[in-house]
């Protein structure tokens, strides 16, 4: 079970705030709005919550340090 | 068509761009045959990497100031003097121990461009960039006369027959005619013999370039000889590259040291900064970034 | 046997200081993408440092594990990298980096799946037919676990070296903190694990974060390598019978250069004391066969 399909759906809610906001107030119903198939609905609904957070933040803390061209020293 | 048919005008018309091709034709020659693939050099030397920059002035400034920044010369304006009698036994390489010898007793420090001693100490590091093919060597500067011989006789041979066949026919308006040989002979002795071989003037080029991370951060680079940084941004790109009060005694002593190659401005922008789009698009490494995480 | 390779990881900010100390280093690794897109002038200059110290170049960008195939044009820029340059080898990442036309910006680790793996395993093919050598391949950190996995990382990342040409590229630092993070045994997965196909060690570091008592481990080079990494490592030179390329990566809050290759002195201190640790149980092994 996996498909290009699922690894859309979590670049978008990984990359995309409200899109993540979206589908952790409704998993399912967002899993199954974006085409998944049965068990990658069920393998989402149950995502780490935890990780999924914490990997966002950190998408957005470097993709800050890149525009503004930083380099920690 | 014979060209020294041609009337004056006309002649002089065609020896121009004869002029030109023959000038154009050295050059690439030159650099076609002065390229190769770059070599391996003692990279941890700044005074290597000096004298490829600008031969022995350059080298004999980087190390002068070296020996004053880690504190065994002293310097006083600009006469320049030993610390003391033990800074020799301190001193790595052969042309520091002769500069500290040079100034066992106070000097001015422009002494060093003419002292014969420290010529001498700088030779070992001619003869290094010989060997790497970055410096023209004996057999280069033979082919390079060998080709502007033979241009000097391609321009020197037209422009002389023409003045002959002018004169069997009675001109004597060939003013013109002479200038632009001897110009042109002067200009193709001027292209013939720069003083870096193609490579010598890649290696430069290629250095600054490599380095260009370490010219951003001149403001932040300590005196004192802890590292050896501030005397490779010194070789790569001049005294005058040189930041913050604790250097400026470099600046007193050699006001009109050079603050880029000879060849022109520096290579410029590392990778990190021109790679902006290229990691922008790409998954979060680059840029001095690598492929870590994210940091956050 | 060749000798085992210690090297550092190419930053701009690290150049004066890996340019003046190539006595100590054995090979260099540039990231790829910085010049994938990099002028004529720069691209000599990375000849130029090839000249100096063999050098690797590392991607960052292709989404080797994907079920996408990852695109010809982007393999292209390594091809022609990979010729100017004549690297050693080239690596890239068992992740994947974009979907539905979304770059992710970071490696983000793939459902663990038989999907991923047959994607992988057609992606790194692929890879070796257009660039014309197999890339290694490295594990990554993951701060998620990641959904809709079937497996665990261990039997994931072996079904897919034993089934490529590519070898594995361990990040030793991606190991621990995803066996911190998900809380699996390191040394168990370096045991189960194809370890005659580990080719190249990383070694880094990271930082904790997150809220008390939901920290996670986060791999982000800012750090110094912490001592756990190096006993990995030397568990895995005790293990692997072929010679191993050692990188140290940096990306960031650099230390002094003495202070990195020091780091890197004690890599290679590592690996000795897992070699010797080897050697003694020798006999041992050969009696109990």
């Amino acid at each position: 079970m996996s498909s290009s399909r699922l690894e859309s759906f979590l670049a978008t809610i990984y990359v995309d705030a409200d899109a993540r906001a979206r589908f952790l107030a409704d998993p399912r119903g967002e899993a199954t709005r974006a085409g998944l198939a049965a068990p990658e609905i069920e393998s989402v609904v149950n995502i780490d919550r935890v990780g999924l957070e914490m990997f966002a933040h950190s998408l957005n803390h470097k993709k800050a340090q890149k525009a503004h061209g930083h380099q920690t020293n | 068509m014979n060209p020294f048919d041609l009337n004056g005008p006309q002649f002089l018309v065609f020896y121009l761009g004869l002029a030109v091709l023959v000038i154009v034709a050295l050059v690439l020659a030159r650099r076609a045959l002065e390229s190769s693939s770059a070599p391996k050099l003692d990279l941890s030397d700044p005074y290597l990497i000096a004298y490829l920059r600008g031969s022995e002035p350059e080298l004999l400034r980087v190390a002068t100031v070296s020996l004053i920044d880690r504190g065994l010369l002293t310097a006083t304006g600009t006469q320049l003097e030993r610390a003391n009698n033990t800074a020799a036994e301190i001193a790595r390489r052969p042309i520091e121990k002769a500069l500290l010898q040079k100034f066992a007793r106070p000097g001015d420090a422009t002494s060093i461009f003419a002292d014969a001693h420290l010529n001498a100490a700088c030779k070992p590091y001619e003869q290094a960039l010989q060997n790497a093919g970055l410096l023209p060597n004996e057999t280069i500067e033979r082919a390079r006369w060998s080709r502007l011989l033979i241009a000097c006789f391609v321009l020197a041979g037209f422009g002389v027959v023409k003045l002959l066949v002018a004169f069997a026919r009675g001109r004597s308006n060939v003013g013109f005619l002479i200038v632009l040989m001897v110009v042109a002979i002067f200009i193709a002795v001027k292209v013939s013999f720069p003083r870096l071989t193609q490579s010598g003037k890649a290696m430069i080029a290629d250095l600054q370039s490599l380095y260009s991370g370490l010219k951003d951060r001149a403001y932040f680079l300590q005196p004192g000889g802890a590292t050896i940084e501030p005397m490779l941004l010194a070789a790569v790109f001049g005294v005058g590259a040189l930041e913050g009060s604790g250097f400026a005694f470099a600046h007193s002593l050699f006001p009109r040291a050079k603050s880029a190659s000879g060849l022109g401005a520096s290579n410029g922008s590392s990778c990190g900064s021109s790679c902006g789009s290229s990691c922008g698009s790409g998954c979060g490494g680059g840029c001095g970034g690598g492929c870590g995480g994210c940091g956050s | 046997m060749n000798a085992d390779r210690f090297g550092i990881g190419w930053r701009p900010r690290l150049a004066a200081g890996i340019l003046s100390h190539l006595d100590r280093l054995d090979v260099v690794e540039v990231i790829a993408d910085d010049y994938f897109h990099a002028a004529r002038d720069q691209r000599r200059a990375l000849r130029t440092l090839a000249a100096q110290v063999p050098i690797t170049l590392h991607g960052v960008s292709l989404g080797m594990a994907s079920t996408v195939p990852v695109e010809a044009k982007r393999l292209g820029q390594m091809v022609r990298l990979c010729e100017e340059v004549k690297p050693t080898f080239w690596s890239e990442h068992l992740a994947f980096v974009r979907g539905g036309g979304i770059e992710i910006g970071h490696l983000a680790a793939p459902p663990r799946t038989e999907a991923t793996i047959e994607g992988a395993l057609a992606n790194l093919a692929r890879a070796k037919r257009i660039v014309g050598v197999a890339p290694q391949v490295e594990n990554v950190a993951t701060l998620i676990e990641p959904p809709g996995s079937d497996r665990d990382e261990a039997a994931w990342l072996s079904a897919i070296i034993r089934n490529s040409e590519s070898d594995l590229l361990l990040d030793l630092h991606n190991l621990h903190a995803n066996a911190l993070n998900f809380g699996f045994d390191a040394p168990e997965f370096i045991a189960r694990i194809p370890i005659e196909r580990v080719a190249t060690i990383h070694l880094a570091g990271g930082k904790w974060i997150g809220p008390q008592g939901t920290q996670r481990l986060l791999d982000d080079h800012l750090h110094d390598v912490p001592d756990p990494v190096y006993e990995l490592l030397a568990a895995v030179a005790a293990r692997a019978p072929q010679a191993l390329t050692v990188i140290l990566e940096r990306d960031g809050n650099f230390p002094s250069i003495a202070s990195l290759l020091a780091q890197v002195d004690r890599a290679r201190e590592a690996v000795a004391r897992g070699r010797a640790d080897s050697r003694a149980l020798l006999p041992a092994r050969e009696e109990a066969a």
